[in-house]
């Protein structure tokens, strides 16, 4: 029986009109970002044009500030992915294979903090960042960037070492490992995928974020979404063309983009093995 | 199962002769996720709350001053106004999500060529950032240079200021938080509408039952408990919504979008407030606590219901 045949009409608008509703807004984004002012600016929406990298050029020459952005984001995001696979790939493998006297149904506790809306943490954490000079150093928000993230990242891991069969591991034993070598012989080179959708979860997360990197940095720690919405705002007052907007958009959204389509697999199948376990 | 092949002793032959020993082994490998959580987030949450019973605001010493915070934010009208416009935010959004996120995930289901490449194009969204989400819908739904006020002049119904108007500004953003969110319900719908096996429906259609009916009497009964998780969830998520919102409209405008975190923001961090702003915070987590606990309930029905 051909599948496609059970479906309507209907279904069949409904589909097409949600993929290009989910496609063409993002499409724009890149396409104008190539365009000359007066296409952007046409009463008559330009579809097809001669691309040019004028947008770049002026982005680059008047908005410092993005580059700078861009490193930052680029620093807190990498550092973002460390924090958390140091802190989660110990505590994922006790919570797998040492889940006796309590540690097991510890983890259960960090469901909580997943329900936590991120704006409250800021009303406290602003003083004390601002006090003790954190919001002056990436090390800020790599530190709340991470925390929360890692109540995914370990349920996420974990089920990726529960998968590991506990005879590989024993095997290992055998030939002399102690746990930490048999951790990273016998059990890391196994979980790679769990520790890229890990990965990917941060990098979203970290990269995108725009409510923490407004409230916890200075003009110094500034990350590419913040200057971002800067520009956006900047268009009404003249500082900022919408060019040179849609060109820091393309850029600030293609890492993350590319990223995710080489890996969506690997990002729909953890999303599915984490939330399954909550 | 494994439990017990773990809790075996002999498994190991470093860690686990004494239990005393892989206790503090295991202990000593979570710590330090429990005390970097705790340092992060619980502690400022308990200051928070702590804050909120005091004047404080930035570079003064808070001083106690009971419930005058709680009192003087649930008796302001902006408050509750906020409140109310979250509610209406939080419902066409995540209606819409779970709507059309049920149906596609439904479509998807059931189409086979191009599934891998069309999923990829609807989740697209989920990689946009809140900046760049409100970059494109700022164009695109721009007065003078947007392309969507271009179609509607067209089609005869002139220009709309959909961001810039009191009556279309919160539809506008409630809108387009649907259409950031949409993706995260099908990435939870898809896979349990794929497990639903074919027979059930081939069964169902040698009994003469049409598509409508397939769809209301196995469709919508099986998936029932994913889609009150995914609701749920996407409550708590959009119920914090915060930067698309913010970049858009500022809460503009005159407040027609000023939803619960962008009054919390202002509070805070454009009065310098933060007594006041610790007492919202803390309401919004009341709030947040009430729908979670649902879903915890959820979760643990759930998990009872497959280990027995």
């Amino acid at each position: 029986m051909d599948s496609r045949s059970s479906m309507t009409l209907l279904d069949r608008i409904v589909l097409a009109v949600a993929i290009a509703l989910a496609v063409i807004p993002i499409l724009v984004v890149i396409a104008s970002s190539f365009k000359e002012g007066r296409d952007i600016f046409s009463y008559r929406p330009v579809i097809f044009f001669w691309p040019t990298l004028d947008n770049y050029a002026s982005l680059g020459m008047r908005w410092g500030k993005f580059q700078l952005g861009l490193g930052n984001s680029a620093v807190v995001t990498l550092g973002s992915i460390a924090l958390v696979l140091a802190v989660c790939l110990p505590a994922a493998y006790a919570l797998s294979r040492l889940p006796r006297h309590g540690v097991g149904r510890s983890s259960s506790a960090l469901l909580i903090i997943k329900m936590l809306p991120p704006l409250v943490v800021t009303v406290p954490l602003f003083p004390i960042f601002s006090s003790v000079g954190l919001d002056n150093s990436r090390v800020g928000l790599i530190l709340v960037y991470a925390a929360f993230e890692v109540s995914l990242s370990v349920m996420i891991l974990k089920t990726f070492i529960d998968a590991v069969p506990l005879e590989v591991e024993e095997a290992a034993f055998l030939d002399g490992c102690d746990r930490l070598q048999a951790f990273l012989r016998v059990i890391m080179p196994l979980i790679w995928p769990g520790i890229i959708t890990v990965a990917i979860f941060v990098a979203l997360f970290a990269w995108n974020d725009y409510m923490f990197g407004l409230i916890l940095t200075t003009s110094r720690t500034v990350t590419a979404p913040v200057v971002l919405a800067d520009m956006l705002s900047g268009i009404g007052e003249g500082t900022a063309t919408w060019g040179e907007v849609f060109a820091a958009a393309t850029l600030q959204m293609i890492p993350v983009l590319a990223f995710a389509w080489i890996v969506q697999r690997q990002m729909f199948f953890g999303a599915l093995r984490g939330a399954t376990k909550g | 199962m494994t439990d017990v092949a773990l809790s075996r002793p002999a498994a190991s032959p470093h860690a686990s002769r004494v239990p005393i020993r892989e206790a503090l082994q295991g202990w000593s490998l979570v710590a330090p996720l429990y005390l970097f959580v705790t340092a992060i987030i619980v502690i400022p949450e308990i200051w928070a709350l702590y804050l909120s019973f005091t004047d404080y605001s930035v570079g003064r010493t808070p001083q106690f001053v009971g419930l005058a915070n709680y009192r003087a934010t649930l008796s302001a009208a902006e408050f509750w106004m906020a409140a109310w416009r979250t509610l209406q935010f939080v419902a066409i959004a995540v209606s819409l999500e779970i709507a059309i996120g049920l149906w596609l995930a439904c479509i998807l289901a059931r189409l086979r060529a191009f599934r891998g490449i069309i999923i990829a194009c609807l989740i697209a969204p989920i990689a946009m950032s809140h900046a760049v989400t409100a970059t494109m819908w700022g164009y695109l739904l721009d007065l003078n240079v947007g392309p969507i006020n271009f179609l509607t002049e067209v089609m005869g119904f002139g220009r709309l200021p959909w961001l810039s108007s009191e009556t279309l500004a919160l539809l506008t953003v409630a809108f387009i938080e649907f259409w950031a969110g949409m993706p995260h319900v099908l990435i939870m719908l898809f896979p349990v509408r794929a497990a639903l096996s074919p027979e059930i429906y081939e069964a169902a259609e040698l009994d003469g039952a049409t598509a409508r009916q397939s769809f209301w009497r196995i469709t919508l009964p099986l998936m029932m408990p994913a889609l009150l998780i995914a609701m749920i969830f996407r409550i708590i998520i959009t119920m914090r919504a915060f930067g698309t919102v913010w970049i858009l409209t500022k809460g503009g405008p005159l407040e027609s979008s000023e939803l619960l975190s962008i009054y919390l923001y202002k509070t805070g961090f454009s009065y310098w407030n933060f007594g006041q702003a610790a007492a919202i915070a803390w309401l919004m987590l009341l709030i947040t606590a009430a729908a979670s606990s649902l879903y915890m309930l959820r979760l643990y029905r759930d998990a009872a219901g497959t280990t027995t």
